[in-house]
C-alpha cells in the first residue's frame, strides 16, 4: 500500500485525481486542502482530508511527513510576487518536510513553452508559465539538495469528466454546434487517465526521475477528443467543418502589414485631414485608386460583418508542445476503458467522513 | 446635500470583496473621497491602504473611527453589530455587503435606527442587465402572467484561493453556509424580478457538512408577483457548494419560457431551455436599458443609485428596506428546512 499525498486536493485536477485515486485498493490517500470550505465537495464524496497549508513550515510536517509519494497539484493564487513566493515555500517543504524516502510529483503546465498560437517568431510566455518554469527550476535546485527522487510533469490541457476543457466540448457537442477545421491536428491534450496511469508508473519505479511533458499516448488529435467526449455523453457527433484560410504568400502578408498600419494612421482624425489636404495635390489617378481602395476596404468589412463564417475555436490551431514525452506503458484509451469500467463497478463512499489523522513526524528533518 | 458635493466614506472591512470590487469602483467615481480603511488586521487594511495611496486606521472600537459621510460595512454579518450601533448613534450612513442580516426581526431592528435613503444592502446583481430586462418582462406581461421561477446557482467547491475562509469560523456561523452566502443573491434576484411581497415555503431540504448547510433545494411560492393573475407563482430554487446547477434563471410564463445565466454578461433567452441552439436571443430589448454587463459597472451603480439616494433624501432602488423579503426568506428557508446528513 502506497501513501499518496495531493496537494491541492481540491482543485480543478486534484478533485479527480483524489476520486479516482481513493478507489485504487493499492493507494492510501492523503488529501490535503487549506480549508474546510475548500474541500466540502471531496468530504461530501466520502473522501477524508487534512486541512493546513503546505507552504507554513510549522504545518507542513503534520501534512505530509508520512506519505510515500506527493502529488503538488496547488496553484498560488494573488499578485505575481505572491503567487513566486508561496509557489518557492510550497515546493521547499515539500522537499524538507517530507519523509527522506519520498518521492515528490510537481505538476507543471504546457504553458511553459509560451504563445501557443502557430506562425510566432517568438512565443511569449504570459505571466502564469513564467510562474510554473520558475517553480520548476526550483523543484531542481531542491531535488538537488535533498536527493529526492522528483518529477516534473507538464501537464498538457487537462480532459475528463469534471474538466472544464471537457465540459465546454460537451456543451457544444449537444448544441450540436462543434466547428472543426478541416485539417486535424495534434491536441496537448491528457486525460485524467493518463495522469493517474503516470502517477502508478512512478509509483511503480519505472520511470527514470525528468521532467516530462505528460500528455494522451499515443497522442490524440482534437477529432479523435471530440469523438471520445461525444461518445462519452451519449451525443451523435455533428461537426461543421470550416473552410481553411487560402495559404498567404510572404508578399501577401507584407502587403497585408502595410496596409493595416495605413489603415491605423488613416483612422486618426488629424492625419485624415492632412491626407484629404494633400489628396488635392496628387493626380487623378492616384486619388482614384486611394478611393477604390477605401470604399472596397469598408465594404469588405461590412460585409463581412453580415454574413457569419463559422471559425473553430483558436485552441484548435495551437502548436503541438512537447520535448519529452512521459513514456506512458499503457495507451490512454485502454485507461479510460479501465477506469470506466473501474467507476461502474465501485460503491459511492460514505459522506463526510472525519478528518485524516496528522501524520507522525518522527525521524523527518527540517 | 448638494448633488455635486463630495461624499466621504469610511470603509471597514479589507478582504477580497473590498479589494477586487469596492475600492476600483470607488476611486473612479465621481465626488466621492475614502476617508479610511479599517480592518481588525491592521496590517491587511495598510496595504491595501497603501495600494491605493489611502490612508488607514487602526482601533480597537468603533467609537475611535474617523468621521465620514458613508460607512461601508464590508466584513461578515455577524460581525457587524457594535458598527452599526456606532453608526446610527452617530447620523453616518451604511453601506452593508450581503447578506443584510441573519434574521427578519434583525434586519427590522437595523431599519429602525436609519432613515431608509442611508442604510443600503449590496444586492447588486439588481444592476444586471438582464435582470432590469426579466423585471420589466414581468411587470409588463409581454408573454403572459408569470407562472413560475426556477433559481439554480453554485457549483462544486474547488480551489478556494485563501489559505482561510471566514466561512469556516465558527464565530461567524449565521453567514457561513451556501444559502446565506451565495443563495442570498439569486433569493434576492427572483424577488425582485419577480416584484413579489411575499412567500410561502413548501419544502426545503439541505446537505449539511456538521452545522453548515452546503447544498439547499426548496419549493417556494411566491405571493403578489407583478403579474396579471396575481395568483401565488411556484419557485423551484436550488444552490449547491457541492455539485454543478445550471446557474440559471428561468421564468415560466403563459405563452413562453425565458432565461438567463447568472453571470453580468448573460444574456436573456426565450425558447425551450432543453434546446438552447434553436433559443432567440433578446439582446437587442436588454440593450435599451443601462444595466451592468460586468461586476464592476454593477458596483458603480449600486454606489452611485445608493449615493444618489442620500443626496436627495429619497430611498434607493438597493435600499435595506427593499432587501428585508430577502432576508425573511433565506431565515424562513433555514428554519423551516428539513436537513439530511448524506
Amino acid at each position: 500500500m502506497t501513501k499518496v499525498g495531493v496537494i491541492g486536493a481540491n482543485g480543478q485536477v486534484g478533485a479527480e485525481l483524489c476520486l479516482i485515486l481513493a478507489r485504487r485498493p493499492d493507494i492510501e490517500l492523503v488529501a490535503i486542502c487549506r480549508n474546510r470550505s475548500g474541500s466540502a465537495f471531496l468530504r461530501w464524496r466520502g473522501i477524508a482530508c487534512r486541512h493546513g497549508r503546505v507552504a507554513d513550515s510549522t504545518d507542513a510536517a503534520r501534512l505530509i511527513a508520512d506519505c510515500d509519494v506527493i502529488v503538488n497539484s496547488s496553484l498560488a493564487t494573488g499578485n505575481p510576487a505572491e503567487i513566486r513566493h508561496t509557489e518557492d515555500l510550497i515546493v521547499h517543504n515539500l522537499f524538507t518536510h517530507s519523509k527522506d524516502s519520498a518521492t515528490i510529483v510537481h505538476f507543471s503546465t504546457q504553458s511553459v513553452y509560451g504563445d501557443p498560437r502557430p506562425n510566432r517568431l517568438y512565443r511569449r510566455q504570459n505571466p502564469y508559465g513564467r510562474v510554473k518554469l520558475a517553480s520548476e527550476r526550483k523543484v531542481r535546485a531542491e531535488q538537488r539538495l535533498s536527493r529526492k527522487p522528483a518529477y516534473i510533469l507538464r501537464l498538457g490541457h487537462v480532459c475528463g469528466a469534471m474538466q472544464g476543457i471537457s465540459n465546454s466540448i460537451r456543451d457544444s457537442i449537444r448544441a450540436r454546434s462543434v466547428v472543426l477545421p478541416t485539417e486535424d491536428c495534434s491536441s496537448n491534450t491528457v486525460y485524467t487517465a493518463a495522469i493517474i496511469g503516470a502517477i502508478l508508473q512512478i509509483i511503480r519505479g519505472a520511470v527514470p526521475v525528468g521532467t516530462y511533458d505528460l500528455m494522451n499516448s499515443p497522442r490524440w488529435t482534437w477529432r479523435e477528443v471530440y469523438e471520445y467526449e461525444a461518445k462519452a455523453c451519449r451525443v451523435e457527433f455533428e461537426p461543421i467543418v470550416a473552410p481553411d484560410r487560402p495559404h498567404r504568400s510572404a508578399l501577401a502578408m507584407l502587403r497585408g502589414f502595410i496596409m493595416s498600419v495605413v489603415a491605423v494612421l488613416m483612422s486618426a482624425k488629424p492625419l485624415v485631414e492632412f491626407g484629404t489636404k494633400l489628396f488635392v495635390h496628387v493626380p487623378d489617378r492616384v486619388n482614384a485608386r486611394a478611393m477604390a481602395w477605401w470604399l472596397s476596404r469598408r465594404a469588405r468589412r461590412e460585409i463581412a460583418a453580415l454574413t457569419h463564417t463559422p471559425s473553430p475555436p483558436e485552441h484548435l490551431t495551437w502548436v503541438a508542445n512537447g520535448v519529452n514525452f512521459f513514456p506512458a506503458d499503457q495507451p490512454t484509451r485502454e485507461l479510460l476503458n479501465a477506469l470506466e469500467a473501474d467507476s461502474a463497478a465501485n460503491v459511492e463512499a460514505k459522506p463526510w467522513p472525519a478528518d485524516l489523522p496528522d501524520a507522525r513526524t518522527d525521524g523527518v528533518r527540517g | 446635500m448638494q448633488p455635486t458635493d463630495s461624499i466621504s466614506i469610511g470603509i471597514v472591512g479589507a478582504g477580497a470583496i473590498t479589494r477586487k470590487s469596492h475600492l476600483p469602483v470607488l476611486v473612479n467615481t465621481p465626488n466621492v473621497t475614502i476617508a479610511w480603511i479599517h480592518d481588525h488586521r491592521p496590517e491587511t487594511a495598510k496595504a491595501l491602504a497603501d495600494a491605493y495611496g489611502l490612508k488607514s486606521v487602526h482601533t480597537t472600537a468603533p467609537e475611535q473611527l474617523p468621521a465620514c459621510d458613508v460607512a461601508l460595512l464590508a466584513i461578515p454579518v455577524d460581525g457587524r453589530g457594535e458598527y452599526l450601533r456606532h453608526f446610527a448613534a452617530r447620523g453616518t450612513a451604511v453601506f452593508c455587503e450581503k447578506p443584510f442580516a441573519t434574521s427578519a426581526a434583525e434586519h427590522r431592528n437595523i431599519l429602525a435606527s436609519f432613515a431608509p435613503h442611508a442604510l443600503g444592502a449590496g444586492f447588486m446583481r439588481r444592476f444586471f442587465q438582464y435582470a432590469l430586462l426579466l423585471r420589466r418582462i414581468v411587470k409588463e406581461r409581454r408573454f403572459g402572467p408569470l407562472y413560475g421561477i426556477d433559481v439554480s446557482e453554485g457549483g462544486r467547491s474547488k480551489g478556494s484561493g485563501a489559505d482561510a475562509s471566514f466561512l469556516d469560523d465558527p464565530r461567524f456561523g449565521a453567514s457561513r453556509g451556501v444559502l446565506a452566502d451565495l443563495g442570498s443573491h439569486s433569493v434576492d434576484l427572483a424577488l425582485y424580478v419577480s416584484a413579489a411581497s411575499g412567500f410561502d415555503v413548501r419544502s426545503c431540504t439541505r446537505v449539511m457538512d456538521g452545522a453548515v448547510d452546503r447544498k439547499v433545494t426548496a419549493a417556494v411560492r411566491l405571493l403578489g408577483v407583478a403579474s396579471e393573475s396575481a395568483a401565488p407563482i411556484d419557485m423551484n430554487y436550488d444552490v449547491s457548494w457541492l455539485d454543478g446547477q445550471n446557474n440559471q434563471i428561468r421564468l415560466r410564463f403563459a405563452n413562453a419560457t425565458v432565461w438567463s445565466g447568472l453571470g453580468p454578461a448573460s444574456e436573456v433567452y426565450i425558447g425551450d431551455p432543453a434546446f438552447p441552439q434553436d433559443a432567440m436571443s433578446l439582446a437587442s430589448e436588454a440593450s435599451r436599458a443601462v444595466g451592468a454587463t460586468t461586476y464592476n459597472q454593477a458596483f458603480y451603480l449600486e454606489w452611485q443609485h445608493f449615493l444618489e439616494g442620500l443626496r436627495t433624501h429619497s430611498e434607493s432602488l438597493i435600499s435595506a428596506r427593499s432587501a428585508l423579503l430577502t432576508t425573511s426568506l433565506v431565515e424562513a428557508l433555514l428554519t423551516t428546512a428539513g436537513s439530511q446528513h448524506d
